[in-house]
């Protein structure tokens, strides 16, 4: 078998493996056992069933659009242009599902962060009209003491995100020292490269909290570490001198939701919003335009497909102060480039405004070119029907098992020749009706044939068309879109097409659930647990009854956010 | 020559940063003396191929090597009458028991003609992916590492902390070429340019007076006592209660890892050295070539001596108008067969070769006080050509074989700390032959970039991607037809036979 097919069965066979997993007792969230009698909920209608103690807080590394961003914030836009080639090498990792969920540094980690640090202190030391733009009075000659030392305090307030102490600043003056024998220049380059190569600099690191009374391991963080939480969680950036200044004086109730308002209402919050919504939804890259579709600009054309689904999320969330139901269900698109516009339909003159799509093609986020856009099924105008599943089953928080080999069929059933005549539905159908599949399949397979009437492009289709090696019709299927949802209950209602299930979804309490596990998630860089289900039934509650940007400021504003709780912490 | 100038770590203290900074130091100090012997890489390369009959000893000679292993012929140098051979002259005498001469190695990578990037790299650069893919069938070059000097150079001190020193002299564009590769951020290698001696001394010894160091190595000693800084922040903090265990562990791992990288910025900081004369700003052409070349070797020298990297690629193109030669260059004649033109042949290899005896003299005659050996001991020079023996018929040169790259001339100098087995030339043709001239077939070239990467103490996971054992490609050179099958491939993560200890 070669790679390729590996990689298009992988995500039958993963669904085949989880039928071990049915037959064990379930859970809120989990799929239920097959009794065709018993009404079933898959949900609980709460994630907080009894109150706990937070759960244990992870040590978080400045992700790489963080470093970027904090870099940016700290040196002159020249300095850091001149440092491009160094901080272009500085490594994108992660360790779950969200960008903020960082792995452990690695030694060639280490090695970027410093050349980087090298490069930005010492173009720094060697221009004196970086200096000035640093702080003017290193631009003058001679350097006083009283202009290093504000420049050491500032530098080290923005850098370290706190203020500095008389100890914080007396290593400053080491590193400072360390230049200053060749010139005060030199000394200034010591303390950039000391700092960025720092580790409270490249961590978030939260040692200066106070033990919160009879919690045991559990400590209030500081106003600043607080605003660190805020500023990276909406920013994905240091704070700024505002929210400092705001840190100073206290981030109490009504100050701590004031600068919440202020950083969500802030153009740099909308890329933070973009990207958390991206990685949920698994669109970490420009979906890729099969061939057949035949567009000018493919990679134009799937950069606008991103763009779009970025767009939308933003909008919805910070713009309309839209709800749940309304990023699932809302038709409205903003498209900015022509080969988009036709494929959803548009005019010309659609382009750059704000319109609504055909409401019997479009509805919300699961229905953008963005998101269903899946690899090219082989001779086939059809979108993937199991990657589409467990694209969904990921919007539903049900997570897969890991895949059985044992279960690999000796044809791919993606390919229209191994059943001539049959849908890619009824050819998986065909297969994945065995015991040992179906108990998975019987839902996924469903999923994703909801949004059968969705070509892998994103395109909306009439018919799923099988096509010679030039792409020439060969043959025309017609499609059943016809789906189980099983959303909160086993045996709910059947939905007919993708329109009908994001209704059903904006309606339910299983998506706005999962958002609200995923957004703690992305906050907080650690993987959900029950332990966090307190603090993500805030944002569950707002999404029921609000907005999606007041379950944010909800989750944001809660208490357990101001706790850092060390590992092991018993109720 | 100026005076030699100590650049101890101690002066450096006194002199630019004052006595009562130095004392917190003491501890660093210590590891620093405590640090292993200094090994050094040099690549030498040479452009336009070689005659063999020109660099070989004698075919009596060479045919009377005996077979000490399946496909190892072994001739002790000393053992030779006279010059080892017209280019390896009697100047070479004071250098047999320093020198590797290895024969039939065959480049394995698909190239053809003129190409800079197989030396170091194994593999063959091409002018957009398609072709690369196209001609490496399921390999994602994406992937591939960068080229040995950079991965040596990582070993020893972090690549992106000291990176390799490029020196070269090229007639065709002000920065010349150096076969240096790292990858960008699309996977493709990407040449780092050579520097001309005035720009090569301005970054290495340029700002000499403070302390007596230059700018680069009171920057690196800098760097290593700010890591030393971040070390004593993280010591006044961990015991903070708001620091969970795990919190400790995680920045535990970062600081160790600075520390580790603060050792080997310690290990370009020490010892004793003179730098060398400020060079002019020149260009290369006939009235200046050679004193280019002679300044390249002078900075080489000085800036392993004075630890300000331990990783040189020196490109000294004979191809530009060389004084004596003639105005066609080494490339025209390279495809001639006048006896005028193999005679120039053998003048630019001659003049190459001078250099590289500066080289290996200085390096000769200097000691390391790591362990008190010479330099030459301690290093390894890798002599290589971009292109194979171009000599034809019966093996007699003046024959134009379109720089075909099989029998590549490959020499090796020094011990590498004792790890090479230096004095002996090294036949490792097979029973096998190939193309026009009916060549034996030999061992493929990858393993002595493999050797040489064992011999600078890296280890296969260093170099092999996904760990699967190999360096650069086996896909032979499709302009000789190599025999793929035939060529000698072996155990890849060993050195080449017979040349280890």
């Amino acid at each position: 078998m070669n790679s390729r097919t590996t990689r298009l069965l992988l995500p039958m066979l993963t669904l085949c493996a989880c039928e071990a997993s049915i037959r064990t007792p379930v859970g809120p969230g989990e799929l239920p056992n097959d009794d065709p009698e018993a009404p079933v909920s898959l949900v609980a209608p709460t994630l907080c069933p009894t109150p706990t103690l937070p759960a244990a807080t992870v040590q978080l590394r400045l992700t790489r659009s963080q470093y970027l961003n904090a870099i940016a914030a700290l040196l002159p836009a020249s300095t850091v242009a001149a440092a491009s080639a160094e901080l272009a090498a500085v490594p994108q990792s992660r360790a779950g599902l969200f960008s903020s969920q960082q792995a452990e540094v690695t030694p060639s980690e280490v090695e970027t962060y410093h050349a980087a640090a090298f490069k930005l202190a010492f173009e720094l030391a060697d221009h004196s009209a970086q200096l000035a733009a640093l702080e003017p009075c290193l631009g003058t000659a001679p350097i006083g003491t009283a202009c290093v030392q504000g420049f050491l305090s500032r530098f080290g307030r923005r850098a370290f995100r706190r203020p500095m102490s008389s100890a914080d600043l007396q290593h400053l003056n080491r590193a400072f020292q360390l230049g200053a024998g060749t010139s005060p220049q030199e000394g200034i380059g010591a303390v950039v490269y000391t700092v960025l190569t720092d580790f409270e600099f490249l961590h978030r690191v939260e040692h200066s909290g106070t033990r919160a009374a009879g919690m045991g391991e559990v400590f209030v963080l500081t106003d600043h570490e607080l605003a660190s939480r805020l500023a990276f969680a909406l920013w994905d950036a240091p704070p700024d001198d505002a929210l400092l200044d705001a840190a100073d004086v206290g981030l109490g109730g009504p100050a701590l939701a004031a600068q919440v308002d202020r950083l969500l209402s802030h153009p740099k919050a909308r890329a933070t919003i973009a990207r958390f919504y991206t990685e949920w939804l698994g669109v970490t890259a420009s979906p890729v335009v099969p061939a057949y579709l035949k567009a000018q600009d493919p990679a134009a054309l799937g950069d606008a497909m991103r763009r779009e689904l970025e767009a939308f999320v933003t909008r919805v969330t910070l713009d309309e102060q839209g709800s749940y139901r309304d990023l699932m269900t809302r038709p409205t698109v903003l498209v900015d480039e022509p080969q988009l516009a036709a494929l959803y339909g548009l005019p010309p003159s659609a382009l750059g405004q704000v319109v609504t799509l055909p409401a019997s093609e479009r509805a919300g986020v699961l229905t953008r070119a963005g998101w269903l856009a899946t690899a090219a099924v082989k001779s086939s105008n059809a979108g993937h029907l199991i990657k589409r599943g467990a694209h969904f089953a990921q919007v539903l928080c049900r997570p897969l098992p890991p895949p059985d080999p044992n279960l690999f069929p000796p044809q791919n059933p993606a390919d229209p020749s191994t059943a001539p005549g049959m849908t890619i539905r009824e050819r998986f159908g065909a297969l994945t009706a065995q015991a040992q599949c179906s108990g998975c399949h019987v839902r996924l397979d469903s999923w994703g044939g909801a949004f059968g009437r969705y070509g892998s492009a994103g395109q909306h289709l009439d018919a799923e068309v099988v096509f010679d090696d030039a792409f020439a019709p060969v043959q025309s299927l017609g499609i059943d879109a016809t789906a189980i949802a099983d959303l909160d209950q086993a045996r709910e209602p059947r939905v007919d097409g993708a329109l009908e299930l994001s209704a059903r979804l904006g309606d339910s309490l299983s998506g706005p659930q999962c958002l609200a596990k995923q957004l703690s998630t992305h906050f907080s860089g650690r993987s959900y647990s029950s332990a966090d289900g307190c603090w993500a039934e805030q944002a569950f509650k707002a999404l029921q009854h609000g907005s999606l940007r007041s379950a944010i400021t909800a989750l944001l504003t809660a208490p357990e956010l101001k706790l850092k709780a060390h590992a092991g912490v018993q109720p | 020559m100026k005076e030699p100038v100590q650049l101890g770590r101690r002066s450096f203290l006194v002199g630019a940063s004052g006595l009562a900074l130095a004392v917190p130091f003491l501890p660093s100090l210590a590891r620093a003396q405590a640090a292993a012997p200094s090994r050094c890489f040099f690549s030498w390369r040479i452009a336009n191929g070689y005659f063999g009959d020109q660099w070989y000893p004698s075919a009596s000679a060479m045919n009377a090597a005996p077979l000490v292993e399946p496909n190892v012929r072994e001739l002790a140098l000393s053992s030779l009458p006279g010059p080892i051979s017209p280019i390896l002259d009697a100047e070479f005498d004071p250098f047999r028991s320093d020198m590797l001469l290895l024969r039939h190695v065959d480049h394995l990578s698909w190239m053809t003609g003129h190409k800079a990037t197989p030396a170091l790299t194994g593999w063959c650069d091409f002018a957009d992916t398609a072709d690369w893919n196209t001609l490496n069938p399921g390999v994602d070059v994406t992937t591939l590492p960068p080229s040995i000097d950079q991965l040596m150079a990582k070993k020893l001190y972090g690549a992106v902390a000291v990176p390799p020193l490029n020196l070269s002299i090229n007639f065709t564009a002000n920065n010349g070429w150096s076969c240096s590769y790292t990858k960008g951020s699309n996977g493709r290698f990407v040449a780092q340019p050579g520097l001309y001696p005035h720009a090569a001394y301005n970054l290495l010894f340029a700002g000499l007076g403070n302390g007596g160091t230059s700018v680069a190595a009171r920057r690196a000693q800098l760097r290593a006592d700010s890591i030393d800084l971040v070390r004593d922040h993280f010591t006044a903090v961990k015991n903070n209660p708001a620091l969970s265990s795990e919190d400790k562990k995680s920045l535990t791992r970062y600081v160790d890892e600075v520390q580790q990288l603060g050792q080997r910025l310690r290990t370009m900081t020490g010892g004793a050295c003179a730098p060398p004369s400020a060079p002019p700003l020149l260009q290369p052409d006939e009235a200046t070539v050679d004193q280019m070349a002679r300044a390249h070797v002078d900075i080489a020298l000085a800036a392993v001596q004075c630890g300000l990297t331990r990783v040189v690629n020196l490109y000294l193109d004979p191809d530009v108008v060389m004084p004596g030669i003639n105005s066609r260059g080494h490339h025209s004649a390279s495809h001639d067969t006048t006896a005028a033109d193999i005679g120039y042949v053998l003048a630019s290899h001659r003049w190459s070769m001078k250099h590289l005896k500066r080289l290996l003299t200085g390096l000769k005659g200097a000691i390391d006080p790591s362990n008190g050996q010479s330099y030459l001991h301690n290093s390894l020079v890798l002599l290589t050509n971009e292109i194979g023996n171009q000599s034809g018929s019966s093996g007699t040169s003046g024959t134009d074989l379109n720089h075909e790259s099989y029998d590549m001339q490959v020499a090796l100098f020094g011990s590498a700390n004792g790890y090479l087995r230096p004095g002996y030339l090294l036949d490792y043709r097979t029973d096998h032959r190939r193309g026009r001239w009916s060549e034996w077939v030999g061992i493929a070239y990858n393993r002595v970039l493999i050797t040489a990467m064992l011999a600078m103490g890296l280890t296969p996971p260093d170099w092999e991607v996904g760990g699967v054992p190999g360096y650069g490609s086996l896909r032979g050179d499709q302009y000789s037809q190599t025999p793929i099958g035939k060529v000698v491939i072996g155990n890849l993560r060993s050195p080449l036979p017979r040349v280890a200890r």
